[in-house]
């Protein structure tokens, strides 16, 4: 791994400030920032709404949450001259693990030897996605929040690594080239406000390309991503115990490997916009060889109308796993106490851990935008989930205890101010 | 009668003539003239220098200005929260820089005067001899 070391980021970014009186005398510095104030409500009070799988909070029944949306965001951004620049982005919001590194959303030195290529070192956004690089940016996208059955689940923000750009003019249009590589790494909670969870390590690298013509924006993105860590080691050595008594229990033990083990991503997007009229849709197909990565399909879709500084919208999407629920059949053999308890245990751990990473659930929503006046925006959405009960991993359980027996239908309503400065 | 009519006219004329936007460079910038999508590429980000390689400086107007949203207007056909939010997409992945903006049009021509590598965009009227007209947008789409 490139850069293991997770102070690396900001120590560039200090490396930065201290060369900065170096450079030329025609530097120019610019802060600006970006915040949302949000609260999302729900009216179901088994699943807690999360923004997407990093969050430990959320919102349910007779329970508005403030933390799902709400965020501020400052960067300070230095362009030394036309071929060196540098960005430092920090983000405050609720985070399950927060700190100042990981509240650095990207630090990085770049270099555009000439117009239209741009190489960049530093700590980058992972521009997996149409919204990648922006989805924390509420008043760049017409929603409350990037797509939930989506985004829910595209965890990566940024990567510690680099990335170069091509930009190719085709007549009226541009193409743009990407290729990046970097290391990552995220802390998934495994509860709702349970203070638990467990650490991944990534290496990641791919290629995306995006076209640019009158209205259209049209985009592919294939990105592979692979887990440097053993996050499913403790489950794994107490199934070694129970091998012997329980057989199935080899099969999930490698299973439950995740060390070097990948998954990937393909991507297609287009957007439409005329100014008056806009579409956007997105589809994304992951491939895993990892159980603790559930294979499968996620998209959206929404179609929205400008009349001047109001916009509405619709927008729809589903995820849908590739496999079928793992089948974990009860041990038949009787063990004295405390033994059966323990294996009881670890039959429902194994259970939980393999199924639980599933998503499987549709959403049709819509929503409003009004940009009541200069960089600034209000907007409300409102949305139907349909959850089946084998497929809830987007959301958490308000009682982590209780298994979803039952498919749940939350209706999930959010307000958002979004500001730029 | 006629030279009532021809008083109306040219009043009119010359009001479409005021309302025009010239898109101004520096004088001795090697650049004569831009088409409206170079000019488009330079003010939406998609370039950061002219068509002939040499590094741009695009110079903008205040949010809330008349003419700024009346420029993007006919530039891209977006109204201004739609260009700010656009330019958000692209300041906040860190890919460009945006447009500097300066507080008025007479501000805009002194740093264009000042600075070869600048590019601005001004309402029809009298420009000091080291600022060159590239294009000249018209009033309406």
């Amino acid at each position: 791994m490139m850069f293991e070391n997770r102070i690396f980021p900001p120590l560039l970014a200090l490396l930065l400030v201290c060369v900065a009186p170096l450079a030329s005398a025609d530097a120019e510095h610019r802060l600006s920032g970006f915040a949302t104030l949000g609260i999302a409500m729900s009216d179901n009070p088994k699943l807690v709404f999360r923004r997407d799988i990093t969050k430990d909070d959320g919102a349910y029944k007779h329970s508005g949450s403030w933390k799902s949306d709400s965020l501020l965001g400052l960067q300070w951004q230095g362009d030394w001259s036309p071929e060196w620049g540098t960005m430092v982005q920090l983000v405050a919001k609720d985070r399950f693990n927060n700190s100042l590194a990981n509240s650095i959303e990207w630090a990085f030195v770049r270099y555009r030897p000439t117009d239209g290529l741009d190489l960049r070192l530093g700590r980058l956004g992972a521009d997996v996605f149409m919204l990648s690089e922006y989805r924390q940016v509420g008043y760049a996208i017409p929603w409350v929040r990037p797509p939930h059955d989506l985004y829910g689940l595209a965890s990566l923000y940024h990567f510690d690594g680099a990335d170069v750009t091509k930009r190719i003019e085709l007549g009226d249009a541009a193409l743009n080239i990407k290729a990046f590589y970097g290391n990552s790494d995220e802390e998934y909670p495994t509860g709702f406000n349970n203070d638990q969870g467990i650490h991944v390590e990534f290496d990641l690298y791919g290629a995306s390309t995006s076209m640019e013509w009158n209205y259209w924006k049209l985009r592919y993105t294939y990105a592979k991503v692979k887990v440097k860590s053993d996050h499913a080691k403790p489950l794994r050595e107490g199934l070694a115990q129970v091998a012997s008594i329980w057989p199935p229990a080899t099969l999930f033990m490698s299973e439950l490997e995740t060390l070097d083990k990948s998954f990937d991503y393909n991507q297609i997007g287009v957007n439409y916009d005329n100014n008056d009229w806009w579409f956007q849709g997105e589809f994304l197909q992951l491939g895993s060889e990892l159980a603790l990565v559930a294979s499968g399909k996620h998209a959206y879709a929404s179609l929205g109308k400008r009349f001047g500084s109001l916009s509405i919208y619709g927008l729809a999407g589903y995820a849908e796993p590739k496999n079928p629920s793992v089948y974990v059949p009860y041990p038949s053999i009787v063990l004295p106490e405390p033994f059966q308890s323990q294996l009881d245990y670890l039959v429902v751990a194994t259970e939980r851990t393999l199924n639980g990473v599933r998503i499987k659930q549709r959403s049709y929503g819509v929503g409003a935008r009004w940009d009541f006046t200069a960089k600034m925006a209000l907007k409300i959405q409102l949305e139907q989930f349909d959850v089946d009960k084998t497929g809830t991993n987007l959301w958490l359980r308000t009682d982590n205890t209780q298994p979803i027996l039952a498919d749940q239908k939350p209706v999930v309503l959010s307000l958002a101010w979004d500001v730029l400065f | 009668m006629a030279k009532v009519i021809m008083l109306i006219a040219a009043l009119i004329f010359s009001g479409q003539l005021q309302a025009e936007i010239l898109v101004i460079v520096n004088a001795q910038n090697s650049v004569s003239a831009l088409e409206k999508k170079q000019v488009m590429d330079l003010f939406m980000g998609r370039a950061s220098a002219f068509p002939n390689g040499q590094s741009a400086e695009t110079l903008d107007l205040k949010t809330g200005t008349p003419l700024r949203a009346h420029f993007y207007k006919i530039l891209t056909g977006k109204n201004e929260a739609q260009v700010d939010a656009y330019w958000a997409t692209l300041i906040f992945a860190g890919r460009m820089s945006p447009p500097k903006q300066l507080v008025d049009e007479q501000t805009l021509i002194a740093e264009v005067a000042r600075n070869t590598e600048a590019i601005a965009y001004v309402t029809r009227q009298a420009l000091p001899k080291n600022v060159k007209i590239v294009t000249e947008l018209p009033s309406h789409e």
